[in-house]
């Protein structure tokens, strides 16, 4: 994946630092319908998710100058808080764990972006067509761990399965995903 | 060709293998590029991860009570302020008008400190007084509090329906906030714990919770940024929490 960042942000990061209260708002234009969609991922519930995306833009605004450009894009840097924060709310809050569902009609791809389009947004969506396409035993494991951030023995409990069962599927599907991205990256 | 490490990399990126096999991948990946490039990878597919949930707008409250927030919130010293630009006049008569203001008000503040300071002694007093009855029971428990660099401790007996927080490192709220303890029950229900005090030391805040029920009866503590008097239910940032 290119590093590359749009040099927008760089600028807005920058002020919000100052304390400029509009390229703080610019920022949350930008990227709160990303942060709340992971955070309604994450805890499945819109006032836990509105919670948890009021409070990444608050850290956003108060670390801003903790940023580095050279370890990532802020748009990343930002879902990150958001998903460790949701994390957080979720075990606090003693939730059962919802694995997406390809299946449900809500979840349905949108049409492939044109190749010549924004290619983030390209690549994203191969990523997702690639979460779908894995054995759900293989997607359900990596939901787990990233989404709901549970560990190898946690997951074993969770479903019952042999820990040993667990890390070999949890391979596998990122093995997969991992062969997707990277011709996609090599698309580019 | 397979590697002892193949099996675990993979949990590794994805942050979802115990402390004690994260310090042996670690000092593994110190010295082997292949499974360095191969967690490098990894890594890449978990940052795209990021963006695979659909995106989805926000409520526009939101936006707003944003906005409410970012301006009394502590800021990292060193920041600069955008001001406004206001007449060389009117700064002058606001001036003048301080300097005369300062003298009466200055020695009905320091009076009024005093009395403050006294009060706060005492309640803190009373706060440790508790701490320390509380654990002398036997079933005493210790929460232990951390993050971010605020560090603290919630004393309590699971029978009572008391405990008492001490916190280091946490800024003062402003005038118009204030930091507001929560208890949470198995069903997710937030109970108010009450409001954090702060002593002169700067970053010591302490509050002597007390709950219709107790405290057994509670999964978890966690602290949020509130208006000042409180809300009925959380509406700031969560700044602190506590598994029970």
């Amino acid at each position: 994946m290119s590093s590359k960042q749009q040099p927008e942000d760089a600028v807005l990061i920058l002020k919000v630092a100052e304390g400029d209260r509009e390229a703080f708002l610019a920022l949350y234009d930008r990227y709160s319908a990303k942060v709340y969609g992971l955070a309604l991922r994450v805890t499945g519930e819109t006032m836990t998710a509105e919670e948890v995306t009021q409070d990444a833009f608050i850290r956003l605004w108060t670390r801003a100058a903790t940023y580095n450009p050279d370890r990532g894009r802020l748009s990343s840097w930002l879902l990150t808080i958001t998903r460790r924060l949701a994390i957080d709310h979720f075990r606090l809050e003693a939730r059962r764990p919802q694995t997406w569902n390809p299946s449900n009609p809500e979840n349905a791809l949108e049409k492939v972006a044109d190749p010549a389009s924004q290619s983030e947004e390209s690549r994203w969506a191969t990523l997702k067509f690639a979460l779908t396409k894995l054995p759900e035993e293989q997607r359900s494991v990596i939901e787990l761990a990233f989404y709901h951030g549970m560990s190898h023995s946690q997951i074993a409990e969770y479903q019952a399965a042999p820990l040993g069962t667990v890390k070999t599927r949890l391979r596998l599907g990122m093995e997969k995903l991992r062969r997707e991205w990277e011709v996609e990256d090599k698309s580019i | 060709m397979d590697h002892e490490f193949d099996e675990v990399l993979a949990g590794y990126a994805l942050d979802a293998i115990a402390p004690e096999d994260r310090q042996q991948v670690e000092a593994h990946l110190q010295e082997c590029e292949r499974c360095r490039d191969i967690v490098s990878s990894y890594q890449r597919v978990t940052e795209g991860l990021l963006y695979v949930p659909e995106p989805k707008q926000p409520p526009s409250s939101l936006r707003a009570g944003l906005l409410k927030q970012i301006d009394p919130v502590y800021v990292v010293p060193g920041r600069k302020r955008a001001f406004e630009s206001v007449s060389a006049r009117a700064i002058g008569l606001a001036l003048g008008l301080m300097v005369v203001l300062a003298v009466n008000v200055g020695v009905l503040l320091q009076a009024q400190r005093l009395l403050d300071q006294g009060q706060d002694a005492l309640a803190q007093q009373q706060a440790g007084q508790t701490a320390i009855a509380i654990a002398s029971y036997p079933s005493s428990q210790v929460a232990v509090i951390e993050e971010d660099g605020v560090r603290g401790t919630f004393v309590y007996d699971p029978d009572l329906p008391v405990g008492v927080m001490y916190v280091w490192g946490l800024q003062p709220p402003s005038e118009d906030q204030a930091y507001q303890a929560w208890l949470v029950d198995p069903q997710g229900q937030r109970v108010n714990g009450g409001l954090l005090t702060f002593s002169q030391d700067p970053g010591f805040g302490w509050l002597m919770v007390e709950a219709p029920q107790p405290i057994a009866e509670f999964i978890s503590l966690g602290v949020t940024l509130e208006p000042a008097g409180g809300s009925v239910g959380p509406t700031g940032p969560r700044v602190l929490g506590a598994d029970l």
